[in-house]
């Protein structure tokens, strides 16, 4: 198999303090490897999502195919990862999406550190390998290795051969399952032993449509830092101050899947079936929130010794955590251990009408076992739950299986067909949005998506602010403001008031204020991302303050990077983010979410009744577009990339807008 | 990170005195540094006598202007936890930190703990007291 060196040794001038201080750059066609400095990219972009944003943007055309050669996959680590800095364990992932816009998910686990360690920031394939590979990255050295072998294989099982073949345990890497390798258009990227997953916007499609099947990471080498003691005594601080946070203390009730499901009862967010009519009480939901103590302590889905109380409790993390809240689980066809998150009990439980939490524990861990995408997975399961229900399809349809609701063995299937893209998992090759266009017969108002993206399943007729995130952002479609609105009103509504002038932006069913809250809270995501944060730190629960880190980053690196800077160069990410896209055709007109969540209100539950209002969408909508520097059609202005320092891409970006005719 | 930041300015883990070494299928992690044996195999098997026993702390010192990097102390650690430093081309192991290691500061979980060797068993012999206590109380209900 061919192999590759770095033969170019980075000049000491160029090694900046809290940086790798190197981009690679791996074609797989050709096996070339180059290197670029970090150094030039740092004030602009920051890191991660910011310079992988900024490279794909630069160097791929809008006529690239997302499963062709010239797409690029992006992997960036970001400024903080790999430092003692808490959180500071996310990793970006970014390309042109199999639905062809240009978009990012994150990946927490160890990657991002092990990747600085080895010397680099950011790593940028390209081309198609002729055969299955993976890419094995050590001390400034990149190895392209046969992955024939791995090919087929789940994701925890590639990591693991890989650590045998490479004879280190040590060695931290990702990998793709068998629906990567077939190119389902939602498809993710998997770390750990189901620690965590790159989910949203298909991400291990790309990887699978390059024959990248893993991307393995050693690292023996050292992080610069300016100021070494004030960094570390820095570091100290905030870690300690996490640990005095109402979060810790209450870590393992407030997100772990104990009480996911009371939480979204009580604030209303539930989603029964595919966004369907319900009564929570008669169709047997409510279950799901009886007596989480009982069922947690059942000893067939928890794994010993890890009760809250427990100091010595086997509970994972990422790296860098200072909360350590994921859990292990006995995974129930195995004598096996398992992670799930709480994101796959709702993509997985009310949506699929699962009250069992076995069969919730099974359900959320095919997601992983495939390498599919557990919220799209979710919400196309449920669509074809519901077009079972309601006689679009029968068993003969779906090859004999009935998709009843509910029916764990169904799922099972489906799942399996979908990542193997066999039968009617060929339906799901391009999500929901294609499976509704195959089928036909009214499925195709039952596909919920936005720009082929399957919805998130919280209740977004609700939460405005989430209807307007899932239209107009890529992922993370919730702002922390008024998802806390229902258990502190007072708090929210005073934050609401001080933060943007109006205490309705608080208050979840309500338009006013939604806008200036999404956008200021996109910004606020992309900079984690950027700086390689995890966001249940910031923005979402401890704090949103990002001065304290440009302060950490001085004694890390001795770069001056004031918290307007993080804002200028998020606004540049978005910004070019939606300069792209607009390239590829979306405007207003794809920004909306399924007219579904227009004409049905919700059923149950506190926001019983509610649903969005064609004007008032419209409305926050143009807010939102203003509030971003766009036009009313979506489309940046010129003045908005002047005011970002982006005359070169605006002049770009104006050429291929003419000569596409879309403006 | 922060031992090795803390004892040479530079995140590095792999150059770190304590380390974690983990299973991730049985979801345990033990970490493994120096036990500052009394009767260490290091300090014996040394030609050049640069490590010795620091009485205050309990901790076996290296010093730095003797060792000459023959790594020896290196093959016969029962616990792998001396370890050698390809850029210094000494070896480098746990040295307490003057009395308050950075490991301990930094672990939210309390897995690690500094103590005085006379606290060591408390914990468990308490907890296994209990037990007992626990088991005799049963008994004495029971007895007619």
């Amino acid at each position: 198999m061919k192999r590759a060196f770095i033969i170019n040794k980075t000049k000491r001038n160029e090694i900046m303090n809290g940086l790798a201080g190197k981009i690679l750059f791996v074609d797989l066609t050709t096996g070339q490897v180059t290197t670029r400095c970090t150094k030039d990219y740092i004030k602009k972009y920051v890191g991660a999502r910011g310079i992988n944003t900024k490279i794909i943007f630069d160097q791929v055309n809008f006529t690239t195919e997302p499963f062709g050669p010239n797409n690029i996959f992006a992997i960036g680590a970001g400024l903080l990862a790999g430092t003692p800095s808490p959180a500071s364990s996310r990793t970006t992932l970014s390309a042109i999406s199999p639905a062809g816009l240009l978009c990012s998910a994150n990946i927490g686990g160890f990657i991002g550190a092990e990747m600085k360690y080895a010397g680099f920031d950011n790593i940028i394939v390209k081309g198609i390998s002729p055969k299955p590979v993976y890419l094995f990255v050590t001390d400034e050295k990149v190895f392209i290795k046969d992955a024939e072998s791995l090919w087929g294989k789940d994701p925890w099982v590639t990591q693991e051969t890989i650590r045998e073949e490479l004879k280190d345990r040590n060695v931290q890497s990702m990998a793709i399952g068998s629906a990567g390798e077939n190119k389902v258009s939602f498809a993710c990227v998997v770390t750990g032993k189901f620690q965590s997953s790159a989910g949203r916007n298909g991400m291990g499609a790309v990887m699978g449509s390059k024959n990248l099947k893993a991307v393995a990471f050693r690292g023996k080498s050292a992080i610069r830092v300016a100021e070494p003691k004030k960094f570390l005594e820095s570091c100290l601080k905030l870690h300690q101050e996490a640990r005095e946070h109402a979060f810790f203390k209450t870590r393992h009730n407030s997100v772990s899947d104990k009480t996911v499901f009371i939480r979204q009862f009580e604030s209303g967010k539930l989603v029964a079936g595919n966004w369907e009519d319900s009564n929570w009480k008669e169709d047997g939901l409510e279950a799901l929130k009886e007596n989480p103590e009982r069922i947690w302590n059942k000893e067939a889905i928890h794994l010993k010794n890890q009760d809250e109380n427990s100091q010595t409790g086997r509970r994972p993390g990422c790296f860098g955590c200072p909360f350590y809240h994921q859990t292990y689980f006995n995974n129930t066809d195995s004598s096996d251990i398992i992670m799930t998150k709480c994101v796959q009990r709702v993509s997985m439980g009310p949506t699929l009408w699962l009250t069992d939490h076995r069969d919730l524990t099974e359900a959320g861990h095919l997601s992983d076992k495939y390498g599919l995408d557990v919220t799209s997975l979710g919400n196309c399961i449920s669509f074809l739950m519901e077009l079972y229900h309601k006689g679009i399809i029968n068993e003969s349809d779906t090859d004999g299986v009935a998709m009843k609701r509910g029916d764990i063995k169904a799922i099972r299937i489906a799942s399996q067909k979908i990542a193997n893209q066999t039968g009617f998992g060929k339906w799901f090759k391009e999500g929901v949005a294609g499976a509704g266009k195959i089928i036909g017969k009214g499925a195709e108002k039952c596909a919920l998506h936005v720009k082929g993206l399957e919805l998130y399943p919280e209740e977004a007729r609700a939460y405005k602010s989430m209807a307007l995130s899932a239209s107009v952002s890529k992922v993370e479609q919730f702002a922390p403001l008024d998802y806390g609105w229902y258990s502190n009103k007072e708090n929210a509504e005073a934050y609401a008031l001080k933060t943007f002038g109006k205490k309705e932006a608080a208050q979840p069913n309500k338009y006013e204020g939604k806008a200036e809250l999404l956008s200021d809270f996109e910004d606020r995501t992309c900079i984690g991302d950027m700086l390689g944060l995890c966001k249940s730190y910031v923005p979402w629960v401890v704090t949103q303050d990002y001065a304290v880190f440009s302060n950490l980053i001085y004694e890390l690196a001795e770069v001056e990077i004031y918290e307007q800077t993080f804002f200028k160069a998020a606004k540049r990410v978005v910004i070019l983010e939606r300069a792209f896209n607009a390239i590829q055709g979306i405007s207003r007109k794809d920004e909306r979410p399924p007219q579904r969540l227009f004409e049905k209100p919700v059923t149950d539950g506190r926001f019983k009744g509610e649903h969005l209002d064609e004007d008032k969408f419209d409305k926050m909508l143009s807010q939102y577009y203003e509030l971003k520097g766009c036009n009313q059609k979506g489309l940046p202005t010129d003045e908005t990339f002047r005011n970002l320092g982006l005359d070169e891409e605006l002049y770009n970006f104006k050429k291929t807008m003419t000569a596409r005719d879309l403006w | 990170m922060v031992c090795s930041l803390g004892h040479e300015n530079e995140i590095s883990p792999f150059r770190s005195r304590i380390k974690v070494n983990k299973w991730e299928e049985t979801a345990h992690s033990i970490p493994v540094n120096c036990r500052q044996c009394e009767d260490a195999p290091c300090q014996q098997v040394c030609t050049v006598n640069a490590i010795s026993r620091d009485l205050d702390l309990s901790c076996q010192m290296i010093n730095y202007d003797k060792c000459i990097g023959c790594r020896s102390c290196v093959l016969v650690c029962p616990f792998g936890a001396m370890a050698f430093n390809e850029k210094t081309k000494k070896v480098f192991k746990c040295d307490l930190c003057q009395g308050e290691p950075l490991c301990v500061k930094f672990c939210a979980y309390g897995t690690l703990e500094f103590l005085e060797t006379s606290e060591m068993n408390q914990d468990r012999m308490t907890s296994a007291a209990k037990k007992i206590l626990m088991a005799q109380k049963q008994a004495e209900k029971q007895e007619p």
